[in-house]
């Protein structure tokens, strides 16, 4: 235990020098931007700032691409709750509350709780990185494709906690969503699918146009319907800051979210787009007021953000403990590693602890300085709020445009992010839900694929499911919710009915 | 002046400026500048945070030096490479589009599916970079060499199965030739995503066996996670000397390399070409070049033009050969 305190504080002598310290700030700054505009993520960034890390010490250089990809995830939040559009893929559940509370007058309290959850859920990961980094590389491991099918499988049956309104709406949302998520190339077979000839489409439909078209584009098509004066935030701003009761209310999610979000963003394909659904619904489910969700519950947005930033920290798990990185960032940042001649695995923290140290010290310098930067800034985004609505909205378009295509270079995404604002709006129109539509869209797939790997490895037999005690658990989980919100749908059916006789 | 017209005029003002910035300069006002004039893209295929494209990034770098113009890279991934492949091949041969091209997207994709591409829609400057591959076990798996693991494969057939980065992948296709040479061992096929994906089902013993780049796997290695049984190389590993090769355990067919080079669509202009051809010459070679593309795991290759062009019919017309005897063919 001492030795872990001399350990940090070697880290910290590290990250103090000035050339650290500098660049930790660029990370994070650059990293906030990023993840405040909507469309190139923290591994475009990422990709194109790498070789200016050359001149550098190591340290330094993977200080700072790690302050970006955190950073990206404290800025993520901040257009999904001005505007509607999800900065980042992981913000598209801060949407669904963190909107509505911006509508309410209430967007400071919810960017300044988005900012807390995010730094209690990012240190928080540094910490458990630092005990269980580890321990929790062989449970990293230990998740083959049943567990994974398993993990969707609780994954989706959470696509009824995200509705707000009619269940067999969101059911047919998700429904779509699955089928959306066929488009593209089988990566069992390798044969094409719903592509009818576009090659752009082989590799399926982008995750990021998708969202931000589904959220963003349809909210302002819906918004420009009316007149324009009384759009925007029809009360005045409220407040600037969460008032005592958010406090209290935000409290359990963050603390939920921290442990939910660590825990699957150390699982290679899990990351914080599936923490911050998970947290959100685990919220609805355990709150004693779920009719609140999707109507401006602060719990809504407390928990996915923390989620969020704490996967951060697990995703660093698989990489700095196996050489192995869960998603494209650190993948990215194994690359920067690689570069400055250090191969990350067990042997990274007794060759190079200085770099280790230096940066499990670096990310609580960042968490610590993007809540520095981020709180002070709640007032100007507030703000920007006060822009008239026919100012605002072709600014928003553009943002989204050049945000769209700057993911892949290609015109491609545009289409599709316009075509489905299109689609979003008139699914408004007819109070069809996005949320569950994208969270089957992203699982579909997953689940998928992990089941026929799955029956590959048992040659046919799906008794591999069940005789494997973590999939096995949460298979139970899964069915256990499923059945349990089938009853409640049952006995409210069951009410209608004896109320019609009543 | 009243404030409508002062706003006008203030509008009047910022247009005449964004046409005097951006539309003038363009309008051949100034003249024919020597090659490169504007920046040159490099495309790469396979997505940001792989090794390709930060290697290409390597190259791109130096080369912007030796040609005095920026080279940046431009990934357009997808369909195994398939769709920067096609994107680049039906660029104008000005000398402003170049391709990382490599053994995927050029080498087995166009043999395994149908594309909207072919080889012969590229020029090929030479090839820079290899990367080797070799068949990995977990570290406590019961067989010590190929030859104790094919015999337990006969035994029980369909009781192992191997891992690959995906269907089409030189991972996937040399394992089918590893097992129609060996007798025609039944191993089912598991694919996944990506690399870190096939290290981690190796790791977790989801999967038996997998043959893969070297690079990807050196981490598990040297802590003693994960062990290679054999090199599907000409010689030896430089790294692991005691390590033999397929062909010296009787498997020469069962030889795989990762190539990378640098070509541009069909009918570059010769001077620009040439101009290009001895900067990229300069670039594969440059040390720090080398020594980087190294460090990220690559096996620094350097062929020329000509020979660059024996070796992709070498290795095309070989992709052909497995790909008929094992059967893959995906649409």
């Amino acid at each position: 235990m001492l030795e872990l305190f001399s350990n940090l504080a070697y880290g910290f002598q590290v990250v103090l020098q000035p050339i650290n310290f500098l660049y930790c700030f660029l990370g994070v700054f650059i990293g906030t931007l990023i993840g405040v505009l909507p469309g190139i993520g923290p591994v475009g960034a990422m990709s194109i700032l790498l070789p200016s890390t050359f001149g550098v010490s190591p340290a330094a250089g993977i200080i700072m691409l790690a302050g970006i990809y955190y950073g990206a995830m404290y800025g993520g939040s901040t257009t999904s709750i001005l505007v509607n559009i999800p900065g980042e893929a992981a913000s598209v559940v801060t949407c669904l509350d963190g909107y509505q509370m911006a509508r309410q007058g209430r967007a400071g309290p919810a960017l300044g709780i988005s900012a807390i959850g995010s730094f209690i859920g990012g240190t928080f990961s540094i910490i458990a990185l630092m005990f269980l980094v580890y321990p929790l590389a062989d449970v990293a491991v230990a998740f083959g494709p049943p567990e994974y099918f398993a993990l969707m499988c609780l994954g989706l049956t959470v696509v009824a906690y995200l509705a707000k309104g009619s269940l067999m709406k969101a059911v047919i949302m998700a429904v779509v969503g699955l089928i959306l998520g066929c488009v593209g190339t089988d990566m069992i077979s390798g044969k094409l699918r719903f592509v009818f000839g576009i090659s752009k489409l082989s590799d399926g439909i982008n995750l990021v146009p998708l969202a931000m078209g589904l959220f963003g584009i349809a909210e302002v098509l819906t918004n420009i319907e009316r007149p324009f004066k009384r759009i925007i935030y029809e009360t005045k701003i409220r407040q600037i800051f969460p008032n005592r009761e958010d406090w209290k209310r935000s409290m359990g999610p963050i603390i939920r979210g921290s442990l939910i979000g660590y825990f699957l963003g150390i699982l290679p394909g899990g990351g914080s787009i599936l923490s911050s659904f998970v947290s959100y619904s685990a919220e609805k489910r355990i709150s004693k007021h779920p009719e609140e969700f999707g109507k401006g519950a602060i719990e809504g947005v407390a928990g996915p953000e923390t989620a969020n930033n704490a996967a951060t920290g697990g995703a660093f798990v698989p990489l700095l403990a196996l050489g192995i990185p869960p998603n494209a960032v650190m993948a990215l940042l194994l690359g920067a590693f690689l570069i400055h001649g250090i191969v990350p695995g067990p042997m990274l923290i007794k060759q190079h602890p200085d770099v280790f140290w230096g940066v499990i010290a670096s990310m609580y310098l960042g968490n610590v300085m993007l809540l520095l930067m981020n709180l002070p800034l709640i007032g100007m985004w507030v703000k920007l709020l006060k822009v008239p609505y026919h100012i605002l909205f072709p600014l928003i378009i553009l943002f989204t445009l050049i945000g769209s295509y700057s993911i892949n270079n290609s015109i491609f995404d545009i289409l599709i992010m316009i075509f489905f604002g299109v689609v979003g709006y008139v699914l408004r129109k007819f109070q069809y839900e996005e949320a569950p539509l994208l969270l089957a869209f992203i699982l579909g797939p997953m689940l998928e694929q992990a089941f026929r790997q799955s029956l590959i490895m048992s040659n046919g037999h799906l008794s591999i499911f069940f005789l494997r005690p973590i999939s096995l658990g949460a298979l139970a989980l899964s069915i256990s919710l499923f059945v349990s919100t089938g009853i409640n749908v049952f006995r409210k059916a069951r009410e209608k009915m004896t109320q019609g006789y009543s | 002046m009243s404030k409508m017209m002062s706003k006008r005029l203030l509008c009047f003002v910022v247009m005449i400026g964004c046409l005097v910035y951006f539309v003038f300069p363009n309008v051949g006002l100034t003249k024919e500048k020597e090659f490169p004039s504007k920046p040159i893209e490099l495309v790469c295929p396979y997505g940001a945070g792989g090794s390709t494209s930060m290697g290409a990034r390597i190259i791109a770098g130096t080369l912007s030096e030796l040609l005095k113009g920026s080279v940046i890279v431009n990934i357009k991934a997808g369909a195994g490479g398939a769709i920067g492949a096609a994107y680049v091949a039906k660029s104008k041969p000005d000398g402003y589009t170049l391709f990382v091209f490599n053994s995927g997207s050029n080498g087995i994709i166009p043999v395994v599916r149908s594309v909207e591409y072919k080889n012969s829609d590229f020029e090929v400057f030479g090839q820079y970079a290899a990367n080797l591959m070799a068949m990995v076990v977990k570290m406590d798996a019961p067989w010590k060499s190929v030859e104790e693991l094919v015999a337990y494969a006969k035994k029980n057939p369909d009781a192992l199965k191997y891992a690959t980065n995906g269907i089409g992948t030189s991972s996937h296709l040399g394992m089918e030739i590893f097992k129609s040479v060996a007798g025609g061992l039944k191993i089912p096929h598991i694919p996944f995503k990506s690399g870190p994906e096939f290290v981690t089902a190796l790791l977790g013993g989801h999967a038996h066996m997998g043959l893969f780049f070297v690079v990807d796997i050196k981490g598990p290695i040297e802590a003693s996670k994960l062990r290679i049984l054999a090199a599907a190389t000409e010689k030896r590993l430089e790294e692991y000397p005691d390590i033999p090769t397929f062909a010296e355990i009787g498997y020469p067919e069962v030889k795989m390399t990762g190539w990378y080079g640098i070509a541009a669509p069909k009918g570059v202009p010769k001077e620009i070409s040439d101009k290009l051809k001895d900067a990229l010459y300069k670039t594969f070679q440059h040390p720090e070049v080398k020594k980087m593309l190294a460090l990220l795991g690559f096996v620094p290759v350097f062929r020329d033009t000509e020979q660059f062009k024996i070796f992709v019919n070498e290795e095309e017309m070989k992709f052909q050969k497995i790909a008929k005897e094992a059967n893959i063919k995906i649409d």
